[in-house]
């Protein structure tokens, strides 16, 4: 794959994004490859590793610059564009409906459906059974795709929202923060299930805090600072102490 | 039932086979056996009041005359209660149903007056005054994204300030026999306003249940934010709920003329809302959206009707019975309460039990 992979554009890749709050400048001229593997972002608050994320994501649109989906510029207006290209967000806790099962938020805005008299009907139980399918390839254990997601743990409802990227076969997986509300256990159970995910060759981002995490666990570095990316590095290559300081400026 | 842990055997192991959270005994989502239970618990309550009123008046008399007559009394209540649950479920409330069925029914009485009684005009008029009731509340939550109570207390008030207007708050005549027979015929001893109930009922329980737009109409209730995100047309769903419900008071409106005859602006329509917010909740429905089922509310409406019907037969003051409905309404919100606070409680145990698990099932 690597071979094909590198003459190949990118499949997910940022040219001179930039956005304004008002009058703060969250991004500055971003441009940025996105390879495949698994690419972690960090920077200090206000870097504009959020903004970047939400630009990718088809969630806000940039003031300048533009997003490519291989090689191709895209004009993301909402979530859902950015999902139709192939591009999966997992979000904190606001991607999941609290009352639906798991199977139902697995193809929440995809329901397979057949039509009878012109209806649109939900067929309920090719969603369980497809949904039971996905969750198998996921590490973490589930209950049937039939129970209610108001009962999962963090870790679970993170496994859904990457059972759902599976499914629809995503190109690029998008993730902020994503353990932020997991206890250390499900935090190495989730972060074993993206690392087997971006082994597979599949496009991560992830954005995340944890430093020695992110050198032990990304394929790439993005270090962002003041809106623009300061350093792209290979975490093998990296200390510790290079990444901090790189991150507050001082290198 | 499958083993439903990671691939592997390892992770099988480290799992164990037991049943997961989320589920019940009998392998049914919680969800669906708390609308189970809440369905039972209320057809539970019917067959007692039904046997108490029967014991406590003439026995089978009571149940064969009167089964018919709770379900007529209640088909006005039910077919607006259809709308009101589809409203609840997408996590709003429309209080004007009932000043919009007020409208609907004095523009159905001036459009007759008007054209030599006309009933094919006056139900069209009907209709449409009903759905473009039903369409500025849906503008203003779907679109101006006004707070549902708000904008429905609004034209709660609107609505039936218009119906004041049209009428002089006058009662108006309304010259039609078919209208009359709608109102009073029955087909083998079932009243029309009773068939026109249960296909309300029956279209209402189908697309709610299986149709795509129902589906979406639960996610939309259950969360906004996520349903937004996965690319559900919020606005559209939200704007489509409001309009059934003026279709609903649309129907209800008409069928009211039919059932008195004439045109009240306010009587027999004004305060529908509240019983049918109360026979929503009954049924299982909360105010938060995303759970309940029309079935529900339509086994509340004839808990509600019955309970006026057999109290009414007992000769019981008619104050009372507004003290028996909102008796009910507390024991049972009380008890479903309970309920789910059970289920919350048990999911919860599991799901700590099983994020222990998931360690063991990756390491």
């Amino acid at each position: 794959m690597s071979a094909s992979e590198s003459s190949a554009p990118a499949r997910l890749a940022a040219v001179g994004l930039a956005k304004e709050y008002g009058h703060v400048v969250a991004l500055n001229g971003v441009s940025v490859e996105f390879k495949s593997g698994l690419t972690g972002i960090v920077g200090d608050n206000g870097a504009g590793k959020s903004t970047l994320m939400r630009i990718l994501s088809g969630v806000e649109v940039a003031d300048e610059g533009s997003v490519l989906v291989d090689g191709q510029p895209r004009a993301f207006e909402s979530a859902k564009d950015a999902r139709l290209a192939g591009i999966e967000s997992l979000y904190q806790d606001l991607a999941l409906v609290d009352t639906m099962s798991v199977a139902d938020n697995i193809f929440l805005g995809r329901e397979i459906t057949h039509r009878i008299l012109g209806v649109r009907v939900v067929d309920r139980r090719r969603m369980r059974h497809d949904a039971d399918e996905v969750l198998r390839t996921v590490r973490i254990s589930m209950p049937p795709s039939q129970a209610g997601v108001r009962q999962l743990s963090g870790g679970q409802r993170q496994a859904v929202a990457i059972a759902r990227a599976l499914h629809f076969k995503a190109r690029v997986l998008l993730l902020d923060e994503p353990t932020a509300a997991l206890g250390p256990r499900e935090t190495a159970a989730f972060l074993s299930l993206i690392r087997e995910v971006a082994d597979r060759g599949e496009t991560v981002v992830m954005v995340g805090h944890n430093l020695p995490q992110m050198l032990e666990l990304a394929d790439h570095l993005l270090v962002m600072r003041a809106g623009q990316v300061r350093a792209t590095l290979k975490p093998s290559e990296t200390s510790l102490r290079d990444l901090a300081e790189l991150m507050v400026g001082s290198a | 039932m499958r083993n439903e842990t990671a691939d592997g055997s390892q992770a099988a192991e480290a799992a164990g086979p037991a049943r997961a959270a989320g589920t019940s005994r009998s392998g049914l989502p919680a969800s669906i056996t708390r609308d189970l239970y809440v369905d039972l618990a209320l057809v539970a309550a019917l067959v007692v009041l039904l046997v108490v009123f029967g014991a406590a008046s003439h026995g089978r008399e009571f149940l064969e005359t009167n089964l018919v007559s709770i379900l007529d009394a209640g088909s006005i209540l039910g077919v607006v209660t259809i709308g009101q649950v589809i409203v609840m479920i997408s996590g709003n409330l429309d209080i004007s149903v009932g000043s919009n069925a007020g409208l609907v029914t004095a523009a159905l009485a001036e459009a007759m007056a008007h054209s030599h009684a006309n009933l094919a005009l006056g139900l069209v008029v009907a209709v449409a005054v009903g759905l473009v009731g039903g369409a500025v509340n849906a503008a203003a939550v779907a679109y101006a994204r006004v707070n549902s109570v708000i904008a429905t207390l609004a034209t709660y008030s609107a609505y039936l300030g218009v119906a004041l207007l049209v009428t002089n708050g006058q009662e108006v005549g309304i010259d039609s026999s078919a209208l009359g027979t709608l109102g009073t015929g029955s087909i083998a001893s079932v009243p029309y306003l009773v068939i026109v109930l249960i296909v309300v009922t029956v279209i209402g329980m189908t697309l709610m249940r299986h149709s795509l737009g129902g589906h979406r109409v639960y996610a939309v209730g259950g969360s906004q934010q996520a349903s937004r995100v996965a690319g559900i047309n919020v606005q559209r769903y939200l704007f489509t709920v409001f309009l059934l419900s003026g279709l609903c008071a649309a129907i209800a409106g008409v069928m009211l003329a039919a059932q008195t005859g004439t045109a009240q602006p306010t009587e027999g329509s004004v305060g529908l809302e509240l019983t049918a917010i109360t026979a929503v909740l009954l049924g299982g429905t909360g105010l938060n959206g995303g759970t309940g089922t029309v079935f529900g509310a339509i086994l509340g409406v004839l808990v509600l009707s019955t309970l006026d019907n057999g109290l009414l037969l007992l000769g019981v003051p008619a104050f009372w019975q507004e003290v028996a409905t909102g008796v009910v309404l507390m024991i049972a919100v009380l008890l479903q309460d309970v309920s789910g606070h059970r289920t919350r409680l048990r999911a919860l145990r599991a799901a700590r039990r099983r994020a222990g698990r998931a360690v063991g099932a990756t390491r």
